[in-house]
């Protein structure tokens, strides 16, 4: 979860990444999101994974999965984890997200 | 920092830092005044009670996610995990899970304490332990765990919120490490859980069996029909049927996508009824793509096609029912023009491997104009990359020459990140599906043009090669590159291909005054001073070429050899060759010059380098066309550790020295091809391929090999300049194998040189060795003689290829045999009594073991020549065994170095129809395999 500046606000990893590795993974995985405009298609690929992100207001969501995931089902899953996070915080923002 | 599901108020008391100080400098001296009183807590006197310790050791754990190193408080966090208050113990997790180290001390406890979580019973303790094992996921925490965790997960009264969890768990740890994971009876009672009540459950376990189906497809063969009746229960369900898991009207969209996934591990279900039983559910699912949406929420639409595109994956996948892949095809070119990008990327990726299916590829070609349309309408590159995937795949002779067209002008505008992928792709298409060169040579011309930069070596090597090799193209493309030359501006790539085609079949053209001898030399001259070193090494060889073929030239072409810009050049490779070329053309008789420069040699067939370097780009996914992987295989072949190496070093161009030496010498033998086909680094880079392949193979060899399989000595291969003899002997596992090569000329064989080349298949099992060259030179009538040792280390199939090149009066001559080298050579024969034997045909009963064949007699059916052949084939031939006189039987071991594989066989021929049925039973399924081919062709 990044914010438009490119600050990682959560992330998970499930599978283990060195912490130095991690920032310099995130930042060049923000970039290759940030970059993209409105009218570009929600996926790309980052090395082997393949990236699906979308945007929420200020807020990108970005999920990395290899090629044994559906993208539309992950794209689809991204909206229900929002709704989720809705739920349990009542319209979420950014600065919430750091808090909780 | 990473922030966490931890809440920072626990930093309530008074001044304000709320972990956001306002400077560096604040935040860490109050992070430190925070660390020394929980030091001083910890350390105290007055035990902590369970809150305060909850709260110390969350404050730390929360310094260390802002940023912090911390060296102490484990203890405590241990001490949290026994407590029997959720907040406290979840605590303990939390700082385990984010902060464990291999402190064997501390894993001790804690393996302890989550030992005795999970016997607990609690279902939230339970769900906190498994949630720790899972995050840490350690192969310590595997080792602990591994065996446990299955037993909670298909125990009977395991809670489903646990169940789930342990599902999870499991399939973590069997991520990291799969050896620890074992294989029991418990694997069938997770395929079990797919039938569970609980859809939570079921979407756990099904991600955990489609991970393990992947590596043990047996053991979970029966997920299949169990996933196929779950899906077609989701499928047929009742919109709200699911309550919780029904998302926007669709039922259970991840859940459904998980088991279209499982099922993709396995060939399409055998079983009729589970057969017909998927279809239905896959017919659904595409029809339900056709109906009305239920909702217009774009969340309702996204579900459907998450689980449509999944299903279309699995038509791809079984690749069997041409009506399912065809309407698949249909439903995706209806994506192609829906508005969302999205739809259109997923639609044109997807299609991209039915156009591999030969039931959907007609299908796929349809939407050929919707394709182009889609090249240069979209405003997303991502979607324009797909797209001329999705044309690349779709090509075939049919349309080719517009797709190729397609391609050229879309490369015009295309971004630059991926012009060389499709400059790689318009070369291979063009050259594939060229059934006019002249259309090839136009193509690739293009190419340079438009995008020079990003043509790579391969493609202009390429171009090079098949302009050699077919001589009906040859003047065209002279006056083709003669013309291109002329654009005052052109590509470096040009310029390389336009010098050596020029240096090659400039005479073509050098009738037409416009494009005389010395036409042709300016202008590739002009254009000399502006290229780099390696063009220009080129370009030199091109001009002692034309010495060769344009005499008038020859004074003219010396003067600039003699400049002191070539003969002084700083560059020792272009020195060396001006200096060399000018004696060269100084020293050299016509008739040498014609000799030394005479025009290359076809190249040998072989797979397209461009192709290898694609695949190398982008990996085999993207390169799904039938042919291509195909071709994959014979990559192998070329590509392989074996390029002989004497043939190399001779083709490449010799030291310095020695040519230099060799060209005040009477005729300059080069090894090889000329010296003056083009720079010095890239002559070896076209030849240091080419060198390794080997002529395919003769004529005839095939039928020779079949008669050494029972025999050892004799004639193995002969055409009108050489014969081959072989005599050869084997004991065991180990062979020796002399050739005999015959030079039947009256002339010498030049750089005679015989390699050995095993395949990369073959090489593990079978190790030949050439103990010694033999001597380069061949005299006019002479045998010489060379010995292989030979060593099966298991059972093989192919058999090793010699290869043999040498020059006979100027031209390079290349053979390849296949060494009869098979695998009955190591039979080691067995004599047995009749009840011996058929106690031990008995227990090879196994189906795997027995190979049986049917054939037609392609010889007389002799019986004293049969003996002889089943005796020749290795194995004792055991008389008086079989019932049936007329029958043969015969047995004995092959012997390879890692083990010994008892063979057993039976002959039984039918005078009437002329026939046989033979029989083989051995231990090891291959090896049955391999014998029964071989002897069935002796008859």
């Amino acid at each position: 979860m990044v914010n438009k500046q490119g600050q990682t606000r959560l992330s998970k990893y499930y599978e283990h990444v060195d912490i130095n590795k991690r920032t310099l993974l995130e930042t060049e995985v923000i970039k290759r999101c940030l970059s993209r405009s409105n009218e570009q298609c929600s996926f790309t690929e980052y090395k082997d994974f393949r990236l699906i992100y979308r945007q929420y207001a200020a807020l990108f969501i970005v999920v990395g999965v290899d090629d044994t995931e559906t993208e539309m089902a992950i794209y689809e899953f991204i909206h229900n984890f929002v709704e989720v996070l809705d739920e349990y915080f009542s319209r979420t923002i950014s600065l919430q997200k750091i808090n909780n | 920092m990473r922030s966490c599901g931890l809440s920072v108020c626990l930093f309530h008391r008074g001044d304000g830092c709320n972990g956001l100080c306002k400077s560096k400098e604040a935040e860490i001296k109050r992070i430190n005044k925070e660390l020394a009183n929980i030091r001083s807590k910890f350390k105290g006197d007055k035990a902590l009670d369970g809150y305060s310790k909850k709260k110390y050791v969350c404050k730390l754990l929360f310094i260390f996610l802002l940023g912090h190193d911390i060296d102490f408080g484990h203890m405590e966090a241990v001490n949290l995990l026994s407590s029997n208050r959720y907040t406290e113990k979840q605590i303990g997790y939390l700082f385990i899970s984010v902060l464990v180290n291999s402190n064997s001390e501390l894993i001790r406890l804690i393996n302890n304490a989550i030992k005795n979580d999970l016997a607990s019973r609690n279902p939230t303790f339970m769900g906190l332990a498994l949630h720790c094992i899972a995050s840490v996921g350690s192969r310590e925490m595997a080792e602990a765990f591994a065996g446990e965790i299955p037993k909670v997960l298909v125990a009977g009264d395991t809670m489903d919120s646990v169940k789930q969890s342990a599902a999870l768990c499991l399939l973590r740890l069997y991520r990291t490490s799969p050896d620890l994971v074992p294989m029991g009876d418990w694997t069938s009672r997770v395929v079990h859980l797919l039938n569970d009540q609980h859809l939570g459950v079921v979407t756990a376990a099904t991600s955990l069996i489609t991970t393990l189906a992947q590596k043990n497809p047996e053991e979970f063969k029966t997920s299949v029909s169990l996933a196929v009746s779950r899906l077609s229960r989701i499928v047929t369900s009742a919109s709200t049927d699911l309550q919780d898991y029904t998302y926007y009207f669709v039922p259970a969209p991840w859940l459904s996508v998980k088991l279209l996934r499982l099922l993709q591990c396995y060939p399409p279900p055998e079983d009729p009824a589970v057969r017909g039983r998927l279809t239905e559910c896959l017919e659904t699912i595409l029809n339900k793509a056709q109906e009305p949406p239920k909702s217009k929420k774009v969340q309702h639409s996204n579900a459907k096609n998450a689980v449509l595109f999944e299903a279309i994956s699995l038509i791809i996948h079984h690749d069997s029912e041409p009506n399912l892949l065809v309407r698949a095809c249909n439903q995706l070119g209806q994506f192609l023009q829906h508005r969302e990008t999205n739809l259109r990327y997923l639609a044109l990726e997807s299609m991209c491997t039915l156009a591999s299916s030969e039931f959907s590829h007609e299908a796929v070609k349809t939407h050929i104009e919707t394709v182009i349309n889609a090249l240069k309408t979209e405003r997303d590159v991502s979607v324009r990359q797909r797209a001329v995937d999705l044309l690349y795949a779709m090509c075939d002779r049919s349309n080719a020459p517009q797709i190729v067209a397609e391609m050229l002008s879309y490369l015009e505008t295309a971004d630059y990140s991926i012009r060389e992928e499709i400059v790689l792709k318009v070369a291979i298409l063009a050259e594939k599906y060229a059934v006019d060169y002249t259309w090839y040579v136009d193509t690739i011309l293009n190419l340079i043009r438009i995008a020079g930069d990003y043509v790579s070596e391969e493609v202009w090597y390429r171009v090079i090669q098949i302009v050699i090799n077919r001589d009906d193209v040859q003047g065209y493309a002279a006056k083709t590159v003669f013309e291109a030359l002329q654009a005052p501006a052109c590509h470096e790539n040009l310029v390389k291909v336009g010098g050596y085609i020029l240096g090659e079949f400039g005479n073509l053209i050098a009738g037409d005054p416009r494009s005389s001898p010395l036409i042709q030399f300016n202008l590739l001259h002009s254009k000399f001073h502006l290229c780099s070193v390696p063009t220009r090494a080129l370009l030199l060889s091109t001009y002692i070429k034309f010495v060769n073929l344009f005499p008038e030239v020859k004074p003219t072409i010396q003067d600039v050899l003699r400049s002191d810009s070539q003969l002084r050049n700083a560059d020792v490779e272009l020195q060396q060759r001006a200096v060399e070329y000018l004696r060269l053309s100084t020293v050299a008789s016509t008739d040498i010059l014609a000799t030394v420069l005479e025009e290359m040699p076809p190249f040998p067939e072989r797979e397209s380098s461009i192709l290898a370097k694609l695949k190398k780009k982008k990996g085999p996914s993207t390169v799904t066309d039938l042919e291509d992987t195909k071709r994959e295989r014979s990559v192998d072949v070329n590509g392989g550790p074996e390029p002989a190496p004497a043939s190399t070093s001779a083709m490449s161009t010799p030291s310095p020295s020695a040519d230099l030496l060799g060209l005040g010498a009477a005729p300059p033998a080069p090894a090889g091809p000329p010296p003056s086909s083009g720079g010095g680094g890239l002559l070896v880079d076209v030849f240091s391929d080419s060198a390794s392949v080997v002529a395919p193979l003769a004529p005839g060899s095939e039928d020779n090999f079949a008669r050494f399989v029972c025999k050892n000595n004799g004639v193995l291969f002969e055409n009108q300049l050489l014969q081959i003899g072989l005599k050869s002997e084997f004991r065991q596992n180990l062979g020796r194998m002399f050739i005999f090569y015959g030079n039947k000329t009256s002339t010498q064989f030049l750089n005679f040189t015989p390699t050995l080349i095993c395949s990369d298949d073959l090489q593990p099992n079978i190790l030949g060795f050439i103990t010694k060259p033999v001597d380069p030179t061949v005299e006019g009538g002479a045998q010489v003689q060379q010995v292989v040792n030979i060593e099966c280390v298991s059972d093989f199939t192919e058999a090793p290829v010699l290869n043999i090149q040498f020059r006979y009066g100027g031209t390079f001559q290349n053979v390849s045999v296949q060494l009869p080298i098979t695998l009955n050579k190591f039979f080691q024969p067995t004599e047995m009594a009749s009840q011996d034997f058929f106690q031990r045909w008995k227990q090879l009963s196994n189906p795997q073991q027995e190979v049986q064949n049917i054939f037609k007699a392609k010889h007389p059916m002799d019986t004293e020549v049969t003996k002889a052949k089943i005796i020749g084939f290795g194995s004792a031939l055991l008389e008086e065994v079989d019932p049936n006189p007329a029958n043969f039987v015969g047995a004995g071991i092959i012997h390879t170095k890692t083990t010994q594989i008892g063979c057993l066989l039976r002959l039984e021929p039918n005078l009437q129809a002329q026939m046989y049925r033979l029989t083989l039973r051995t231990s090891k399924e291959a090896v049955s395999q391999r014998l029964c081919e071989l002897l069935s062709a002796q008859f």
